[in-house]
């Protein structure tokens, strides 16, 4: 038994090395506090708002939130006259027919009418070519899921928008990318080097065949020598990192560029509420909203799931004592 | 121990349809069990219920989920948002697979260390085996239904399997897809299947019930019931542990279901199927891990078959090898309690087992250890698929001979004779 308790223990340890290995190609997202974590973690109604705005004011140009309607918006505080004014003065109207059951009128334009609360927000393009073709080719994707498809989503989106551009990354942030990335560089030339040795084996085999050919007076096809792979730049900045002009540096993007050009800085929406309207803050408002869009009956599970289990532990306890108590005869 | 009516009716009724004193025989006071099943026994009865959680939350989510590729994703967001409770049937109908996988994983380790499989219980184990490849069916098929990355990624990785065997491949795959690609028909049929099977199975656990009573429960000692005085009936003392395990367990699930439903599951599920973007990592569910790592981990040719057929081969019988464990086992002794070597060996299967879940999870090309690039995930795989098949088809037997067994306890009701057990 001890034997295998500490073969077992080996295999946790196993997995946790190798854990700390799998950096990949991005560097490890902030770790923020955020009010919707843990059980008893709800949504923070001012950042969701504020949020919101950001959204509607910056991200609204070029991502939808499709699966969320004007009137979802009165679950995070706003009054019912608010979604109205919201949705009527939404910039994308609803396609439409008019009374003759056109959708398109004389100038060929589709036919829209200003969205009303049970309307979906629309989506900034029509479709994803259009979408396409006003982002040099990349796709924004559709962010009312976005936080729960990606690995420690909030966390990863924040870093994302305040911490990951060359602008907004710490001096720690890009020392550890530009380390990851010589890493992932030193091992790519260490198999390709390897590879090449390898190569160059079966070549000079190759080689020797032809020229045996050749002085045979045989006909033969002259083997090709492998070429050496190039020793791979050190990156120390990162115009080394070698990305396209259409993309843009972000330390959290996994393969360093990303098509989206930073969307937020410092002052970037004017807050209401009098909250300091930092890149910072503009993050965590836009993550806190992105959360309750991905998921916005997160407190109603956290709610009841505090009562089942309060429930659940002491009827367990109860069963308990039932059993002990059938039992007694036996033991 | 029989049953005595008093109610008029209930006595009118079972004259005409015994179905109380069939209760009575299964889970009542007229169905002896052994008396000193341990808390491991508890496992069988939490599968059941597991199974009747699924059957419930799936057919109301039936109610609202449209199996279209166009609509699925959607569909199910919208269910998630929007029907009352949606989210509390999803949520339990998705961690409830993985519920079900660990009550049973832990059932069938159970079996395998008090040797529950042996003789007179073959068929019972046989069941059991044919539970878990249906199970296994279901929740692949039901993984598709939400129809995110993971889900159209994860089909067309395991329907493209069959396209390995020879010569009908490519005709068995596009007959399994109904038409060139993971698409609509396929949604549908599993969908339809999806739906089937989760009965069907009802079925095989009313036969595994069946069986297990023919020869009642094997016990922690592994040895026949030889009398009364060795048995309890089922009802009050099961039915009272069972109930107590049950509430443990519901704890266990709250805790997931409630408070981090989603980590059992892929992020890249979120994200709506798209056949033309490919994940960076294809991932199965975790119940699946193991197996997906010995399917793998076979990166060589045999002979005349191909690496990819003898990956599936190899994928397949790591299942099917169950069914022939009650003959590849040669010890007399059941349960490892009494059998010192095979004790090792059994937990040496149970950290194989994680092991081959770990490299399931990671690229193949990865490397174990920083240190060491050229050991990478393959090869650790390649070492636990090795060792897997050694244990059933080179351990089994061999320790069966030449281990030297404990010396039994005479009759349960009296194990503490001559040293038996811990
Ligand atoms: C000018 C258009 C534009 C604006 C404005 C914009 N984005 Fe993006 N965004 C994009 C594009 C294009 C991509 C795709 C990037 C890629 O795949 O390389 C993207 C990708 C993303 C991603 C996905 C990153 C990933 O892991 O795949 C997130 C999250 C995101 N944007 C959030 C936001 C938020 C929040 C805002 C508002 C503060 C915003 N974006 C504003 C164009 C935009
Ligand atoms: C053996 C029992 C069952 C198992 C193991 C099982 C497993 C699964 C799994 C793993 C999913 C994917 C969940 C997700 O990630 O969203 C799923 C989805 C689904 N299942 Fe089942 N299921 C079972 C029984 C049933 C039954 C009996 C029905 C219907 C009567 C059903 C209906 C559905 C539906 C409609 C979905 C799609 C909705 C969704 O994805 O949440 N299931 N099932």
């Amino acid at each position: 038994m001890r034997k295998s308790v500490l073969l077992f223990a080996a295999a946790i340890l196993l997995t946790t090395a190798s854990g700390a290995f799998a950096a990949g190609g991005a560097v490890h997202p902030v770790q923020r506090d955020w009010s919707h974590t843990g059980p008893f973690g709800t949504f923070d109604r001012a950042a969701v708002q504020r949020g919101f705005q950001v959204y509607r004011e910056v991200c609204a140009g070029c991502h939808s939130v499709r699966l969320l309607a004007f009137r979802n918006l009165q679950e995070i505080g706003f009054s019912e006259d608010q979604v109205k004014a919201i949705a009527k003065g939404w910039d994308i109207g609803i396609p439409t027919t008019d009374e003759d059951g056109e959708s398109i009128n004389e100038d060929g334009e589709p036919i829209t009418r200003a969205p009303i609360p049970s309307d979906r927000i629309p989506s900034p393009y029509a479709n994803e070519k259009q979408a396409r073709a006003a982002n040099n080719g990349a796709l924004p994707p559709d962010l009312s899921l976005m936080i729960k498809a990606r690995i420690d989503g909030a966390n990863y989106v924040y870093s994302l928008l305040a911490h990951g551009y060359e602008d907004s990354a710490s001096e720690d942030t890009l020392k550890e990318a530009f380390h990851i990335e010589n890493t992932n560089r030193k091992h790519a030339y260490e198999d390709a080097m390897k590879q090449y040795d390898d190569d160059l084996d079966k070549y000079q085999d190759k080689l020797e065949a032809y020229q045996q050919a050749v002085a045979g007076g045989r006909k033969a096809k002259e083997p090709k020598k492998p070429e050496e792979p190039e020793k791979p730049v050190v990156v120390e900045s990162v115009e080394d990192m070698g990305l396209s002009d259409d993309m843009n540096f972000n330390a959290f993007f996994g393969g360093w560029g990303i098509a989206m050009a930073a969307p937020l800085s410092e002052e970037a929406v004017e807050y209401s509420d009098g909250t300091a309207p930092t890149l910072e803050q503009h993050a965590y408002d836009v993550v806190s909203f992105m959360t309750w869009a991905a998921e916005p009956r997160m407190e109603d599970r956290k709610r009841i799931g505090i009562k089942v289990l309060i429930f659940l532990l002491i009827l367990t306890v109860l069963l308990y004592f039932v059993k002990r108590k059938v039992w007694s005869d036996v033991h | 121990m029989s049953l005595q009516i008093n109610n008029r009716f209930l006595r009118w009724f079972e004259h005409r349809l015994p179905i109380i004193s069939l209760l009575d025989h299964s889970v009542g006071t007229s169905y002896p069990s052994p008396k000193n099943l341990s808390y491991w026994w508890n496992f069988g009865s939490l599968a059941g219920i597991v199974l009747v959680v699924q059957i419930v939350t799936g057919i109301v989510l039936a109610m609202h989920y449209t199996a279209h590729v166009d609509y699925a994703f959607d569909s199910v967001e919208h269910i998630m948002r929007d029907v009352n409770y949606g989210w509390l049937m999803r949520y339990m109908h998705a961690n409830g697979a993985s519920m079900f996988f660990i009550v049973v994983y832990i059932h069938i380790f159970r079996g395998l260390y008090f040797g529950s499989y042996k003789s007179p219980r073959e068929v019972l184990w046989w069941l059991g085996i044919i539970i878990l490849l249906i199970m296994m069916a279901t929740a692949f098929m039901g993984y598709v239904l939400p129809w995110g990355q993971m889900s159209f990624w994860g089909a067309t990785v395991i329907t493209n399997l069959f396209s390995a065997v020879p010569v009908f491949g490519e005709s068995i795959v596009n007959w399994l897809w109904g038409g060139f690609s993971v698409d609509n028909p396929t949604l549908n049929r599993f969908y339809s299947l999806h739906y089937l099977l989760p009965f069907v199975l009802v079925g095989v656990v009313i036969l595994h019930i069946w069986a297990l009573h023919e020869h009642k429960s094997n016990n922690p000692l592994g040895i026949d019931i030889k009398g009364p005085q060795d048995t309890i009936p089922f009802h009050p003392y099961y039915t009272a542990k069972d109930l107590f395990g049950l509430g443990v367990f519901l704890i266990f699930f709250s805790v997931i279901l409630f408070f981090m439903p989603n980590s059992l599951g892929e992020v890249d599920n979120y994200i709506p199927a798209n056949p033309l973007v490919t994940p960076a990592h294809i991932v199965p569910e975790w119940y699946f891990l193991p197996f997906y790592a010995i399917l793998r981990s076979i990166t060589f040719d045999l002979w005349f078959i191909d690496a990819k057929l003898l990956g599936v081969i190899a994928m397949f019988a790591s299942i099917l090898i169950l069914f022939v464990l009650p003959w590849l086992d040669t010890s007399r002794v059941r349960s490892a309690r009494f059998r010192p070597v095979y004790k090792q060996v059994f937990w040496l299967l149970f950290i194989d087992v994680i092991i081959l879940g770990i490299v399931g999870a990671k690229a193949p090309s990865e490397p174990v250890f920083s240190a060491l690039r050229s050991f990478q995930y393959v090869d650790l795989g390649q070492i636990g698929t090795a060792y897997y098949f050694i244990h059933f088809i080179v351990l089994m037997p061999l320790i069966g001979w030449f281990e030297k067994p404990k010396p039994l306890p005479k009759s349960i009701s009296e194990p503490v004779l001559e040293g038996a057990g811990e």
